[in-house]
């Protein structure tokens, strides 16, 4: 039990350092710095934001170190917002942006303005989420295993404080994509054990990052976590034909070979009588 | 300038016999009129290479290609000169093969086209690179599923083979120019020292030299129709609608023996009169080439109407845009002058001769040219004035201009007509014209093979003005330098060496007057004659 | 005397191409494995190999409004010469009576692709997660890829291109063809220097309407630009997807939902339908 239970503080840590988790911020007031080397100075910035509220973002330029100014044109993209968009540069150094989102999901952050570093600014997200509830603290183990060669289990162990299971409510599976996308696999009810199984199908190979999460609700806290692993046997790529790889497919390379040889040869054939008739005549 | 050899040269000419002399005298005696026309050719080729250094410097921006026509003149004049190359195989091998003793006053002046048409054709798609100075990756890094490798190891290959052939039988004649030739500057007595090999025409080396050129006759053949094949293919291993066709194998080499045939004729026509060679060009070997040039360009016509025709009777969707502006639309008059004036008309120039109906028309005594031309320019001139007439005067003369129209073209159809028996009196010059019309078709046929093609892809951009393409001056200066370029590598090897074969054409002439004879006789003209 | 000599030769030549021809599958197959290390070259430079990923792209043209978005990042972000749209948005009309619809063409990154099969040295080619390359180092100008490709998904440097400060101080790289150069092919790449680091396309990132989705097929899940990602297999399916003109063989990994969806259910997803009869149809999923 014990180890089990330092299994998912290790675990929760080494994720939590690898894959940077969303910044939580109940404020509904955020500030973002934009600059050269990302939102925040990072690649992949995301943040948290709850629906139903407000949500004051602040813009700062981060560039004031350049010479030259390098100025910022922040456009927030996604389902049921439609927003101006917002710039900042040395000039406007701050730049604010109030709205309320209504529906869940993914907002786009992005610079649309070529600019210094706008590889790093195009994949800024905000996660709209529903507002977490509060209540008894709750805990989730997800446990991912390699099914056959098509397909994963994960296995979700729903306990609240006291280590009793809980039955009986949904608990949402999300895989989250290299891209940075999180798409909805299922929300099958926890048994009577407290335990939710889902199918997931899965290539050879492929690296499955995936998160189970409990709402909460009557009573009960959010609790979610996250586990990876990588599906046994070889990766599927894509196939390169033999008219596009960069070496000639053999039977090609001998055909041109033997055509190609053989007139050279005789070429070579001619030249020697050349030169035999060159030794049987003037020098 | 006098030639500066012809004092010494005369004792040298001595101890040639006649046909010698009217062979050599080109190569010993360079006057005025050579080093004028190497000058201005070089000029221009000159011309060529500044443009091209415009070009290396500023990019191909300087010409008209863009990304939708991103292939134009450079890959045109590219596909145009190794089209001609092929007379080389036509002449020296397949009239070798099959025996056709004519063939040697002409066989050296085809090899010779062949190579020069080759350097030049080489020398054009590395003009067209973006990065010419990484044409060597093509070795280190090739590729050879590509199409431009094929092109690159077929045309080296029949560079080679042309070369060798050039000099197979060109070893007596260095041979004769090495003994012969005793005051020739030293670098040229250098070339016929080593390009004659030792040669002392004993039996065994005639031998060596016949089963060599043997060899080569049966090998030179499939490598020039695997060259042009190839050439075709960077066009139709493409996807392209009026690229992607079955029948560009064919229709490329046939296109270009006809071309290459008829460059034959005009340099034959050419250097019958620079050379004064009328004794070893006759009027028999203009004839026989006709036959080959029209056999070669109906079989072209035919190629042109089994692709055009086949495709138009469907009208499938890509294709329709490209065929209504080769049909109907810009290139109109390009394609329907290409098609009759280039390939019709020169088919009927080209049996002109043997139609004795025509002589019957010089009988009609208002068949005559020049009334008729007159007559037809006076109608023309009133049917321009017309319409101003038309609006002073306020009255409705439009069916007066339509039946002026009508009256200048039968004036100008009875002209054609009337000029028909001056022509069949003046058979070398019907093939003449006729060549020199197909050569000039095979060019901008190339032209209509490329641009309308590109112009018109599966996505078209909406603005068709941004797809034109219009070839800068860049263009034309390189195309005119490549041209120029071509006359004077040709031009000088027919100064350096002599351009009719001496020890076959002897050889011949030996047989012949054994034999007598091998040409039919003619029908008399009333007219002066041209032979 | 001379004929018999050729005779015999040219009966010797025939046998020994005979032979040649009939043994040269069984021999080229064991060959195989030999040519690939002799003629194996170096790396590209700035190729990180692509990973296990095997990317394509789903375009819904029912949500693609023709603002032009993704052409203004894409060209932003990779400063593509003037005149050059990677991923370009034509208003594709039809013949007769049918109506004419907005079609972003990215570069189609196909899977026997035309551009890579007639490079002459090897510049243009197909890394293992699909995406089509160019290496402008080795690029030699000739064009023959622009010839080939029968989307006009290609395009060249006529010119220098316009530099900036930034631009030249990166090192050359095939994942961002930056700096640019003249006399080399460009295209679009499916931006593999934003999704080596998990991001998406500029492109994608862009469409307001979240037209363009990306994904890997082995995850079999594609994002968008706002915030959807959904199954590839169940999108392809229930939407009808094509790819354009595959019948050309050309085997392309950008597939195509049709310019008026049918009304159903995205998995995951809530529908909307919104029905005005005074403006026509309208299709939000």
């Amino acid at each position: 039990m014990l180890r089990k239970k330092r299994h998912v503080v290790i675990s929760t840590l080494i994720i939590a350092l690898l894959f940077p988790l969303p910044v939580h911020a109940h404020g509904q007031a955020v500030t973002i710095s934009v600059g050269r080397d990302g939102y925040d100075d990072m690649v992949n910035y995301k943040v948290d934001v709850e629906a139903g509220h407000e949500v004051t973002i602040t813009f700062t330029y981060d560039d004031a170190d350049l010479a030259t100014d390098n100025p910022h044109e922040i456009q927030i993209l996604g389902a049921g917002v439609d927003l101006p968009t917002v710039t900042v540069s040395r000039d406007h150094p701050v730049a604010t942006i109030t709205f309320t989102p209504t529906q869940t999901g993914t907002l786009t952050i992005l610079c649309i303005v070529p600019c210094i570093g706008m590889e790093k600014l195009v994949g800024g997200s905000i996660h709209v989420v529903k507002p977490k509830e509060s209540g008894l603290s709750t805990s989730l183990a997800l446990a991912l295993s390699p099914r056959d060669e098509e397909s994963a289990l994960a296995t979700v162990t729903l306990v609240d404080a006291r280590g009793d299971p809980i039955s009986g409510v949904p608990v949402t599976f999300t895989l989250h994509t290299s891209v940075g996308g999180e798409l909805e696999l299922g929300s099958p009810i926890t048994r009577e054990d407290g335990t939710a199984v889902l199918k997931v199908s899965a290539a050879p190979g492929q690296s499955l990052l995936i998160s189970a999460a409990f709402e909460g609700g009557n009573g009960l806290g959010f609790s979610e976590f996250s586990s990876e692993i990588t599906m046994p046997g070889d990766p599927e790529t894509t196939p390169i034909g033999s008219l596009s790889s960069p070496t000639p497919p053999p039977v090609l390379a001998l055909i041109l070979l033997i055509v190609l040889g053989g007139i050279w040869v005789t070429y070579g054939t001619v030249v020697y009588q050349v030169f035999r008739i060159r030794s049987g005549g003037v020098k | 300038m006098t030639s500066i050899f012809r004092d010494s040269s005369k004792s040298v000419m001595g101890s040639l016999n006649a046909q010698e002399k009217v062979l050599l005298r080109p190569v010993m005696e360079w006057g005025r009129g050579f080093y004028l026309t190497v000058g201005g050719l070089a000029a221009i080729a000159a011309v060529g290479v500044f443009a091209y250094f415009t070009q290396l410097r500023d990019g191909l921006a300087v010409t008209g290609m863009r990304d939708t026509v991103s292939w134009g003149l450079y890959i045109i004049n590219f596909v145009f000169f190794i089209g001609i190359s092929h007379v080389g195989a036509l002449l020296s091998s397949i009239l070798r093969l099959t025996g056709a003793q004519w063939r040697h006053p002409i066989t050296r002046m085809a090899e010779a086209i062949t190579f020069a048409a080759l350097l030049m054709g080489a020398l054009m798609p590395i003009v067209d690179l973006g990065r010419p100075e990484r044409v060597l990756n093509l070795i280190t890094n090739g590729r050879l599923q590509s199409p431009i490798l094929w092109d690159i190891l077929s045309i080296t290959t029949y560079l080679t083979g042309s070369v060798i052939f050039l000099l197979l039988p060109l070893i007596p004649d260095m041979a004769l120019l090495r003994d012969k030739f005793a005051n020739a500057p030293a670098w040229r007595r250098w070339i016929y020292k080593i390009f004659s090999f030792g040669w002392r025409g004993t039996p065994e080396q005639h031998a060596r030299l016949e089963r060599s050129m043997n060899t080569m006759a049966i090998l030179i053949l499939p490598i020039a129709v695997m060259v042009h094949t190839v050439v075709s293919w960077i066009f139709a291993m493409t996807l392209r609608p009026g690229w992607n066709s079955t029948i560009f194998g064919p229709y490329f080499v046939a296109g270009a023996l006809a071309s290459g045939a008829a460059s034959v004729v005009l340099a034959m026509a050419v250097f019958r009169k620079m050379y004064h060679l009328d004794k070893f060009i006759t009027l028999d070997h203009f004839k026989k080439m006709a036959v080959l040039v029209l056999t070669l360009d109906i079989l072209y016509l035919y190629l042109n109407i089994s692709e055009y025709v086949t495709l138009a009777y469907k009208m499938q969707g890509p294709e329709k845009a490209e065929l209504g502006e080769l049909f109907t639309g810009r290139f109109a008059g390009m394609f329907w002058t290409t098609q009759i004036v280039g390939l019709i008309v020169p088919a009927c120039l080209l049996v002109l001769p043997s139609i004795k109906a025509v002589t019957g028309l010089s009988r009609i005594r208002p068949l005559r040219p020049l009334p008729l031309a007159v007559g037809g320019a006076i109608l023309f001139a009133i049917s321009l004035a017309t319409p101003f007439a038309q609006s002073f005067l306020g009255t409705d003369l439009s069916l007066l201009i339509a039946v002026l129209r009508v009256g200048v073209l039968m004036l100008a159809g009875l002209a054609v007509l009337s000029l028909l028996p001056w022509l069949q009196a003046r058979p070398v010059t019907s093939f003449v014209i006729a060549s020199a019309l197909i050569v000039v078709q095979a060019w901008f046929k190339r032209f209509l093979i490329v641009v309308p093609v590109m112009e018109n892809p599966f996505i078209t951009e909406g603005n068709a003005a941004l797809s034109l393409y219009r070839p800068t001056w860049v263009e034309w200066a390189i195309t005119a330098g490549a041209m120029a370029g071509f006359l004077l590598i040709y031009f000088l090897l027919s100064r350096l060496v002599p351009i009719v074969s001496v020890w076959e054409t002897a050889h011949a002439k030996s047989a012949e007057t054994v034999a007598g004879p091998a040409h039919s006789p003619l029908p008399v003209p009333t007219s002066s004659p041209e032979v | 005397m001379g004929e018999r000599k050729v005779g015999r030769r040219e009966f010797l030549k025939l046998v020994g191409a005979g032979a040649a021809i009939s043994i040269v599958p069984t021999v080229g197959a064991k060959l195989a494995p030999l040519a690939r290390s002799i003629f194996s070259r170096g790396p590209h430079p700035g190729d990180t190999g692509g990973g296990n990923h095997r990317w394509l792209m789903v375009i819904d043209l029912a949500r693609c409004d023709g603002c032009g978005a993704c052409t203004k990042a894409c060209s932003a972000m990779h400063m593509a010469p003037p005149g050059q749209e990677w991923i370009k948005v034509y208003n594709l009309e039809h013949e007769g009576l049918a109506a004419s619809h907005y079609f972003p063409r990215p570069c189609m990154q196909c899977d026997n692709p035309p551009c890579v099969n007639v490079c002459p040295v090897g510049a243009s080619y197909k890394r293992s997660d699909g995406i089509v390359l160019i290496d402008q180092e080795i690029c030699i100008g000739c064009r023959m890829c622009l010839a080939a490709c029968p989307y006009s998904a290609r395009y060249f440097n006529w010119t220098e291109p316009p530099h900036t400060e930034q631009e030249l101080s990166q090192s050359y790289s095939v994942e961002t063809n930056l700096p640019h150069r003249k006399g080399v092919a460009e295209k679009c790449l499916f931006c593999p220097a934003l999704t080596s680091q998990g991001m998406l396309p500029a492109c994608v990132s862009a469409c307001p309407t979240g037209a363009i989705f990306f994904g890997d097929e082995n995850e079999n899940a594609v994002t968008n630009g706002v915030g959807q990602t959904l199954q590839l297999s169940e999108l392809l399916h229930e939407g009808a997807a094509h790819r354009h003109m595959e019948e050309l063989g050309t085997e392309p990994r950008v597939w195509y939902l049709p310019p008026r969806t049918q009304p159903t259910s995205m998995p995951n997803e809530p529908s909307e339908i919104l029905i005005s009869g005074a403006e026509g149809v309208r299709v939000k999923i």
